[in-house]
């Protein structure tokens, strides 16, 4: 019995039940409406109740919504109402869309659909507010009609696979789901979806295959895990099959995002997206970025821990430690139940150099979060930071386990098999980080040491070369180089 | 024939047969031909049900709560099912039901028993019976716990659950403390099933979340107005129950030593049967959005959850989705138990099809995907309700949350319930107008419980709709086929729970599994039944008992209900 937020109904035909418009919105959107003239009549495909004849009302109850969304839509309806267009009402409709808003999404796609009816963007919204709003006839023939005109809009085709596949439809699945791969071949959906096809009609090894594909170019693909488990369960191999149905289990339908949904994120201001947008932000070392996102969530929510706990996060990398601690030490006495607090005041001791009280926060953030590979990762930093080589080695690898072929850490597992001078494991660590991705840096020095320990110096020379094209100003390379000249010297 | 293990096909064979099978409906003699319609036989337009609860005379509406306050409780309930109270040979029904919420309060409603009166009418028996418990309840299960030869009750609620030891003269004692299985977590569903197999009937019950009216958290949906919450928004799942039969009136709580506590969920479905052909029973547990859990019965009766490996835990996808009721049925008849459970709107309705002990996700390909989207399911059952010699699907369905344009003026969760028909294509058509009536019934159903209760042989149904009336929906479409039932009893004179009944006649072989529990918050009718074609004799029918020990009673005549009993063993 999970809830569904949305207005949901069984598709009878394609005329959509609107809202009835109260009397001060309806004169003014009447008047809008008057304004469009002719354009108001054109058509689109497929014919949508062509006597539509008025923009949608604002959702009821607006001063309950999210004060930034409130003020979002208003700022949207605004622009609607200077200028009646095609695009600014995609506009409206990706606010409502990304908020959750979808019968207002709906009504408003319908209409901009109207005043540009070639735009399969909008037409693409227009299903995917049609799905959500419970339209399903509708969504499907808006999806046929774009997979058939539009074969490279790989958003589109990959729905409109996932929508087949839950009909049965195999053969037009996979010719959806190739088109994807043709127009889209560094997206893993479509060889997830490929492998799907493959595992319903029988052929597991080749879904093996399309699937560790998609695992490469994504290892934190869910649903991708979720199928390779599936296929190894059918082969028999139940060893292989119960770590990725593990990894895999909780999965949700992945979608390809198409750009106006690109467009779109920027306009959900909840707090769910900005914490993700904060953490993708401080991955990505964007740390003012990230900075930013935490904070306007504290600010409509002071005991967010989530955010504290990442500011804090932000703020250890940005060395303003005394801030990070401020703001940990809140996040404690809120809930001190998260790991990921443990997790930054490890980070943080380890800076200060007091590690073993580092030690003893990250053993505790693992044990809140034995799910989660960041506390292993952190607590093995530290302990390879207190020479305990082989302890920080089992906890690389036990992060590793946990989100397999994720490139940072195989390379914290490279690392550390070198020091342990397994140079065969580190060499094999390396190679698959760099196999997932080539443009590594840390990657490419690793192989470079463990080349020149090897005595490989043809190959060192090379794997340095590589590093230095990406990072050429990093301090290791110029060491490496250093040394690389003095043993060819010698 | 040994119907104990199937062989290992290869997996193009497997997936051929699938096909074939689901859409014969049973396994064929070679040159038998492709089943036709019965003469006369309903077509898609014509009705297969008529709405007869007025002239039943059963007149029970189900209250949500007196005040709503969209405590989740309100939208789950609705609960009820057959039970032979006077041992007279008919089903009668009980109805479970809820009302007053807030525990400060008396709660001014009870459930109700009805009698058949074996003319087609019902009579409120409820006070002469002693059965009108006043708890907030949920569902029920039926079964002989005491060996006395009279069907007891226990009744689940949001608080404690109830069992009524059946007097053997027309009245019930609530016997819950001296019986042990008072449990007052919020449980849902829950089956009386001999699991160990020592001759008593033990009780599994099923519990959906730890709750309290303290516990409620303010949900709104996408317009901020105040709504159901999921059940994700407590973060309270919780553990089943499992009691142990002491064969002297009591049970024991066995839930830990048996492993049951190993995983919690948000139970709302139960089924048992032996998924695993290795001669225990097992049981399955539809959680409502989190993984369901297949317990695995092992020696010394443990049970180990292998849902996930065994690829029922959840969707294709690896989704974890809303499980609210399921049935265990042998659709390909090849001797094993498959799986069919509802969904909430936007996920599809499952059928696993079991492969030698993994599930296969058969939804698209069996065509019950893509129209169980729109809907959210509760209640199910197959049965051949016409008699055509293929199981066919009834689903009850009902929303959980507002719905901002309703199809139902009275009721904004209400929907259409769905009734689909097997194809000899293989997959399930559905019979329109929607539900197999006349005319559209758009109503919040939640239980669906299945009985042959004017005993013409075919297989009619009680729905129970949340905050409305129950419907009693007599089959009409039977009459146009033979049929023949069986009432399998082991040696201890209880419905085999868990027993595959095997029919061979000049034409076919099927499958049947002994069930009573299926469905949502429902108890059904124990008998099993077949539909035949006309002219289709029975050469042959083969019990295989839970203990995998096998017993032919050889041929049977059609039109007529038989008991099957197992042989004592030496």
């Amino acid at each position: 019995m999970k809830s569904k937020s949305q207005r949901k109904k069984p598709s009878t035909d394609l005329r959509p039940v609107r809202t009835r418009l109260r009397p001060a919105w309806l004169i003014s959107l009447l008047a809008i409406a008057g304004c469009l003239g002719g354009a108001y009549y054109i058509s689109v495909r497929p014919s949508i109740n062509s006597a539509e004849k008025t923009l949608p009302e604002l959702p009821v109850n607006l001063p309950q919504l999210d004060r930034e969304v409130a003020a979002l839509i208003n700022a949207k309806m605004d622009q609607v109402r200077q200028d009646v267009s095609a695009e600014s009402l995609v506009d409206l409709g990706l606010v409502y869309e990304v908020n959750g808003l979808w019968n207002e999404a709906f009504d408003v796609f319908q209409f901009a659909g109207r005043l540009d009816s070639q735009n399969p963007d909008i037409q693409l919204h227009l299903a995917i507010a049609a799905h959500e709003v419970g339209e399903f006839t509708v969504e499907r023939q808006l999806l046929q009609q774009l997979a058939a005109d539009h074969p490279d809009l790989v958003a589109a085709q990959q729905r409109y696979g996932v929508l087949l596949l839950e009909e049965g439809k195999l053969p037009a699945a996979e010719h959806a789901f190739q088109a994807v791969i043709q127009h889209g071949p560094q997206m893993p959906e479509g060889y997830a979806g490929l492998a799907d096809v493959r595992i319903r009609q029988g052929d597991y090894q080749v879904a093996v295959n399309l699937l560790e594909k998609a695992i490469e170019m994504d290892p934190k693909y869910q649903g991708a895990h979720f199928l390779l488990g599936s296929a190894y369960q059918r082969l028999g191999m139940m060893d292989k099959a119960l770590p990725h149905l593990k990894l895999g289990a909780g999965a949700k339908t992945r979608f390809v995002k198409d750009s106006l949904r690109i467009r779109a994120d920027q306009y959900d201001v909840s707090t769910k997206a900005r914490l993700a947008r904060g953490i993708q932000f401080m991955v990505d070392r964007q740390a003012a970025q990230a900075a930013t996102e935490f904070q306007k969530v504290l600010k409509a929510e002071p005991d967010n821990v989530t955010a504290l706990s990442n500011l804090a996060g932000v703020f250890v990398q940005q060395n303003r430690l005394a801030e990070a601690r401020q703001l940990l030490n809140k996040s404690l006495e809120i809930d001190s139940t998260k790991h990921a607090t443990y997790v930054n005041l490890a980070n943080l001791a380890a800076l200060e150099g007091n590690l073993q009280q580092a030690l003893e926060w990250a053993d505790r953030g693992v044990e809140l979060g034995s799910n989660a590979e960041l506390p292993y990762r952190v607590r093995a930093n530290i302990l390879a930071q207190m020479g305990r080589l082989q302890p920080a080695y089992d906890d690389a690898l036990h992060a590793l386990e946990l989100i397999p072929n994720d490139p940072q850490a195989l390379e914290q597992c490279g690392d550390l098999a070198y020091r342990l001078r397994k140079l065969g494991d580190s060499r094999t660590y390396y190679n698959r980080a760099l196999r997932i991705d080539s443009r590594r840096p840390i990657a490419w020095i690793g192989l470079t040491q463990v080349n020149m320990t090897a005595g490989q110096f043809a190959e060192a020379k090379q794997t340095l070369a590589n590093a230095q094209q990406l990072a050429p100003q990093h301090p290791a390379i110029k060491i490496l180089s250093d040394r690389l000249d003095r043993v060819r010297s010698n | 024939m040994n119907y104990l293990r199937k062989k290992q096909l290869p997996t193009f064979v497997r997936l051929t047969l699938i096909a074939i099978t689901l859409a014969s409906g049973c396994n064929r003699e070679p040159g038998s031909g492709e089943s036709t319609p019965a003469t006369g036989a309903p077509s898609s337009t014509t009705p297969w049900f008529t709405d007869v609860t007025r002239e039943s005379k059963l007149n029970f509406s189900h209250v949500r709560n007196t005040n709503v306050k969209f405590w989740l409780p309100e939208i789950t309930g609705g609960g009820g099912g057959w039970i032979d109270f006077d041992n007279d040979g008919d089903s009668d029904l009980y109805l479970v039901q809820s009302g007053e919420l807030n525990p400060a309060k008396p709660n001014p409603h009870a459930n109700q028993l009805w009698e058949n009166l074996g003319n087609g009418t019902f009579q409120d028996v409820t006070d002469q019976a002693g059965v009108g418990d006043h708890g907030y309840g949920m569902g029920l299960a039926v079964g002989d716990y005491n060996g006395d030869g009279w069907e007891d009750l226990y009744v689940t609620n949001v608080g404690p659950n109830v069992l009524y030891r059946n007097n053997a003269d027309g009245t019930f004692t609530d016997v819950t403390a001296e019986a042990k299985v008072d449990v007052s977590a919020w449980s849902s569903s829950a089956m009386f099933v001999d699991y160990d197999d020592d001759g008593d009937l033990d009780l599994f019950v099923a519990n959906y979340i730890r709750w309290s009216p303290a516990s409620e958290v303010a949900c709104f949906n996408g317009r901020k107005e105040p709504d159901y919450c999921a059940p994700a928004g407590y973060n309270a799942p919780t553990v089943d129950r499992l009691f142990r039969n002491d064969a002297n009136g009591s049970f024991t709580d066995v839930t830990e030593s048996a492993g049951l506590s190993a995983a919690f969920g948000n139970g709302l479905g139960v089924a048992a049967a032996d998924f695993n052909l290795d001669g225990r029973l097992d049981f399955y547990v539809a959680n409502d959005g989190n993984p369901n859990q297949l317990w695995i019965q092992n020696e010394n009766h443990q049970f180990t959850d292998q849902a996930l490996l065994s690829g029922c835990a959840v969707n294709r996808s690896g989704a974890a989705e809303a499980g609210m009721g399921v049935a265990p049925v042998d659709l390909d008849h090849d001797g094993d138990c498959d799986l069919f459970m509802t969904h909430l709107m936007d996920e599809s309705n499952t059928l696993y099809m079991n492969q030698n002990g993994v599930f296969d996700d058969a939804s698209a390909a069996s065509g019950l995907a893509a129209p169980s989207l729109q809907f959210t399911g509760f209640g199910m059952g197959f049965h051949d309700f016409n008699h055509d010699g293929r199981l066919d699907l009834f689903v009850a369905n009902g929303r959980v949350t507002h719905a901002l344009n309703p199809l139902s003026d009275d009721d904004t969760f209400a929907e259409p319930n769905q009734l689909f028909s097997s194809q000899a294509d293989g997959t399930f058509q559905e019979v329109m107008p929607r539900g197999g009536l006349g005319h559209e019934l758009i109503e919040t159903s939640r239980a669906a419980a299945f009985a042959d209760y004017d005993l013409d042989g075919d297989v009619d149904i009680m729905v129970v709709n949340s905050g409305g009336t129950v419907r009693l929906l007599r089959n009409d479409a039977g009459a146009q086929g033979d049929w023949i039932r069986f009432r399998i009893l082991n040696a201890s004179g209880h419905d085999a729970v868990g027993a595959r009944v095997c029919l061979t006649t000049n034409k076919r072989t099927c499958f049947r599994i002994v069930q009573r529990a299926y469905s949502y918050l429902a108890s059904n009718e124990p008998e099993v039944d077949f539909g035949l074609e006309q002219g289709e004799t029975v050469t042959d029918v083969t019990v295989i008992w839970p203990n995998l020990t096998e017993q032919s009673f050889g041929s049977k005549t059609t039109g007529q209900r038989h008991r099957l009993v197992q042989a004592v063993q030496p």
